[in-house]
């Protein structure tokens, strides 16, 4: 047997005699091993990817309900102010989260937006409150500059305010009045008749001229979702 | 064993994270005999040698979501798992580790060696065994992980959760203290 002479190059005796010390994993109980974990991974795995499969088509049955207005019809038709409108709103929120980012979130934050239209619409008509009035507007301007998000800057804006118009021009006279009221409010930053709904210090600004975009909104009737209807803070979606 | 290259390792650990069960399975074929080996000279039997060495398996399948290769590389990492699965094992049973019995030898020797070669090898590694059983806890694992596992001295560190500087000094004195302890073994005999 080879003699060990700790003075004398330890090193390459030493892992000599470990390596060869090392008890080694037969073949056949490498593979039982195998077996025992891989069936527990596998089995993990695939549960993995039934729950990712799920939740897409959670997705999308959601976006497909939403869409098609599936929410319910009175939720759907509700204005700011209703006790429904929340609902709408989650809804809204719920379908923007299971969105991927891109084209189908870009288009469905436009659905929103051409809601906020008729919604503002709806509200001139029936003479709603113009704190209402104000804060229907920011959202309309928030959801449209971030379904415009992917052109970018003034384009964007152009477009939301060509929208916003065509929900002027097809107002009846009085509202008509209302709602322009409503649009140099916003234009000009005033508070004005939102004073006192203590949703001024909305922190969602979406670049839509500058405004913020209104937080909760305590005291004016309805509840906004957790989650701005930019989804994002501000920042124009893709 | 195969050794694949660190990038195929990374992709590999890339695919698992992504709950790629294939993926995982190669990284137990280029893995397991390592931890098992560490494994076994820790532990009772071959067959608690077995059971530790699935649920580190399991334990990396549980945790691989969280592992974040800009730190630890993932052999450090799945070292570092074995280590608390063997700690873990000590504490269920309440024993202490036994070198593996001469009866549980490696098969180290193939059909065609002659009897006395086998005997002469078997002994010898009864002797590096018992030897080992007097290093320290770090002693053993460092000579582990730099001899068997083929680790650097930096993936040792990691490893340990020591600085290199220590890993070195580390390894030296256990170089040192097992060659005393072999050469005493043969002065004996």
């Amino acid at each position: 047997m080879d003699r060990f002479d700790p003075d004398i190059d330890d090193l390459d005796a030493v892992r000599d005699a470990v390596l060869g010390s090392m008890v080694r994993l037969p073949a056949d109980r490498k593979r039982a091993i195998r077996s025992r974990v891989m069936s527990t991974v596998t089995r993990d795995a695939m549960l993995a990817r039934a729950r990712v499969v799920f939740r897409h088509a959670v997705a999308a049955v959601t976006v497909t309900a939403t869409l098609l207005g599936g929410v319910s019809y009175a939720a759907a038709r509700s204005l700011p102010g209703d006790p429904l409108y929340s609902i709408k709103r989650v809804s809204e929120e719920l379908t923007l989260q299971v969105l991927p980012d891109g084209q189908l979130q870009s288009r469905f934050l436009f659905t929103i937006a051409v809601r906020r239209a008729d919604e503002i619409a709806r509200m001139s008509i029936g003479g709603a409150d113009s704190a209402l009035m104000l804060r229907a507007l920011e959202q309309f301007r928030a959801t449209t500059s971030a379904a415009y998000g992917d052109s970018g800057g003034s384009d964007g804006t152009d477009a939301a305010e060509a929208r916003l118009q065509e929900s002027v021009d097809s107002a009846p006279q009085p509202a008509r009045t209302q709602l322009q009221k409503a649009i140099e409010d916003a234009d000009s930053g005033s508070s004005g008749p939102s004073s006192g709904s203590g949703s001024e210090s909305g922190g969602s600004g979406n670049g839509a001229g500058g405004q913020q975009a209104p937080s909760s909104g305590s005291g004016s009737g309805w509840s906004e979702p957790s989650v701005d209807a930019t989804g994002n803070g501000g920042a124009a979606r893709p | 064993m195969t050794v694949l290259a660190e990038r195929h390792i990374d992709r590999l650990v890339a695919k698992s994270i992504a709950g790629d069960a294939r993926a995982f399975g190669k990284l137990y074929d280029e893995f397991a005999e390592r931890v098992y080996a560490f494994v076994r000279g820790r532990v009772g039997s071959t067959e608690d040698a077995e059971d530790v060495t699935a649920a580190v398996f399991l334990k990396a399948w549980e945790a691989i979501g969280g592992y974040d290769d800009r730190g630890l590389p993932f052999g450090a990492w799945i070292f570092r798992i074995a280590r608390n699965a063997v700690i873990d094992s000590y504490r269920r049973t309440s024993r202490n580790s036994d070198c593996a019995p001469v009866g549980d030898a490696p098969e180290m020797a193939d059909g065609s060696m002659p009897v006395d070669e086998s005997v002469f090898i078997r002994v010898r590694v009864e002797e590096t065994l018992t030897a080992m059983e007097l290093l320290t806890e770090e002693q053993r694992s460092v000579l582990m992980l730099r001899f068997v596992w083929g680790f650097d001295l930096k993936d040792s560190a990691q490893a340990l959760g020591k600085s290199e500087g220590a890993v070195k000094a580390l390894q030296h004195r256990a170089v040192r203290s097992l060659a005393r302890l072999l050469a005493e073994e043969n002065d004996d005999g």
